[in-house]
């Protein structure tokens, strides 16, 4: 019950960013950037190559600019900017096949940003699990959010973030484990 | 495991979940100063008596509400007139579950639902909603921006049903039940009594009184192909050969979907275009095509590269 108060008492101060935004107010949107772009790249992130989940994230934020005005609560807003996020991703997919091979596109993405191999390995194992235990793994791992800050951003329940994290930790350690045997 | 340290990072560190941490710290993002510059100190409370205001009118409207239950739609603007039921409509009005919306000619209204999503409804339209979830557009032009997992959302028309399957999209449909569906964003399924389209983001379809959904097109399709596709929807056969001869590779959806719709003694030109348009897998025989064979369906709707057949076996694909 407690952990419910505390996730609806975030929602108020966020409806008048969200208003303000809507209004045209740059500085509440640059508010609402600051605060969901850690969300928002980690959506991306558990679908699309980590130097494009970045570019995306931007291009997540305008299409959220342009169609803001109408929203009326942070409840609203979160799931509506994660839909925005993973209708993205597909896109960007969409627009990968019609121009070059996957395969040869993540591997040339890869190649031209250096990624770090072991960081890039880690990422492909977390980007295998079941979606719900992906983003959130994401958003704990990569994006350094506690259990909490994910719940508040994501409008999930704390108890759904939980389960989704220790789940997901659990599925993670056995194919690391897996990996190590081979 | 230290789930106090996954939660929080709070208790006894957890080793591997350190030294995950420290391996995957390099893809974290990075904020853009292009968008944060114009970031300020955060404006406070001033949205608290507009919060309270709202809530105040719903709970005095609650107490003169009609029985029906209210569905989770609410009117967040209006421009011009509507009706709610035998109400004029207002901002902050409940949709109640059958009540008919109507907007006025040069009039349009907007009903938000926090966990759904958002609809623009256009002038001289006529709304009703079942439930949350599933409203009936009679006539006029509905514009919905969905953020509700996907299949959670429909709108039923007199002709056909679009389910959401996560996106943007607008519906126009005159008073005799034809329409056209028109998605921006993501995907819609449209359908009715057996017949299926799929449409996705740049894509149009027609539905029409008995018959149902159309074949979809791409907004960018050569307007002789247009033509043929509203031909053939209208029952004239031979205009089949126009858009075959029309269709670019992109248009193998429009091919696709006439694959399934043609009688089966009319499928082998049909196949043998989008045979030729679209790289098909070995797979793929001629003869089970003809016949609508699920599987090769299947591949061949893998081989248009919109979407794998398992992403779509989640929306109960039926072909």
């Amino acid at each position: 019950m407690m952990q419910l108060m505390l996730v609806s008492a975030e929602t108020p101060e966020e409806d008048g960013l969200i208003r303000a935004a809507a209004a045209g107010d740059r500085p509440a949107f640059g508010e609402l950037y600051l605060r969901y772009a850690r969300m928002v790249h980690a959506i991306l992130l558990a679908r699309v190559p980590p130097g494009d989940a970045e570019d995306l994230v931007q291009d997540v934020f305008i299409a959220a600019m342009r169609q803001l005005r109408g929203l009326r609560t942070a409840a609203a807003f979160r799931g509506w900017l994660a839909a925005i996020a993973r209708n993205r991703a597909i896109d960007y997919f969409r627009a990968a096949r019609e121009s070059v091979p996957l395969d040869d596109a993540l591997e040339r993405e890869h190649a031209a940003r250096g990624a770090d191999t072991e960081a890039r390995d880690a990422l492909d194992l977390i980007r295998t699990l079941p979606e719900a235990y992906r983003e959130t793994l994401v958003m704990r791992l990569v994006e350094g959010m506690t259990g909490p800050e994910i719940a508040r951003r994501t409008g999930l329940t704390p108890e759904s973030v939980r389960v989704n994290l220790c789940r997901g930790m659990k599925m993670l350690r056995g194919l690391l484990g897996d990996r190590e045997k081979k | 495991m230290s789930e106090h340290y996954l939660w929080d990072r709070s208790g006894p560190p957890d080793p591997e979940i350190e030294h995950l941490e420290r391996t995957l710290a390099p893809l974290r993002y990075r904020h853009r100063p292009e968008l944060v510059r114009e970031a300020a100190p955060r404006p406070r409370l001033w949205w608290a008596a507009a919060a309270a205001a709202v809530a105040a009118a719903v709970g005095l409207s609650q107490l003169a509400a009609p029985p029906a239950p209210t569905t989770a739609w609410q009117v967040t603007s209006l421009n011009g007139q509507a009706r709610l039921g035998n109400q004029g409509a207002a901002v902050a009005m409940a949709l109640r579950q059958g009540e008919v919306l109507r907007t006025g000619s040069a009039s349009g209204l907007t009903l938000e639902a926090d966990e759904l999503g958002r609809i623009d409804v256009g002038p001289d339209s006529q709304l009703r909603a079942a439930t949350s979830r599933r409203v009936l557009l009679q006539q006029g032009v509905l514009h919905a921006f969905i953020w509700a997992p996907p299949r959670q959302f429909v709108v039923d028309t007199p002709s056909a049903r679009a389910t959401d399957l996560g996106c943007e999209y607008t519906l126009t449909m005159d008073g005799s039940g034809n329409g056209l569906l028109r998605v921006a964003m993501g995907w819609v399924a449209f359908q009715f009594a057996g017949h299926e389209a799929f449409i996705p983001a740049g894509a149009r379809c027609a539905t029409r009184q008995r018959e149902g959904p159309g074949i979809p097109f791409y907004e960018d399709a050569p307007e002789p192909l247009r033509q043929a596709v509203a031909a053939v929807e209208r029952g004239d056969a031979a205009a089949v050969g126009s858009i075959l001869a029309a269709a670019r590779p992109r248009d193998g959806l429009t091919l696709w979907h006439l694959l399934a719709r043609v009688p089966a003694g009319d499928r082998g030109p049909v196949f043998d275009r989008f045979a030729r348009l679209v790289n098909l897998p070995a797979g793929v025989s001629r003869e089970r095509a003809l016949r609508n064979d699920p599987r090769t369906m299947d591949l061949c709707w893998d081989a248009l590269n919109l979407e794998n057949t398992a992403w779509w076996r989640g929306w109960e694909r039926k072909w």
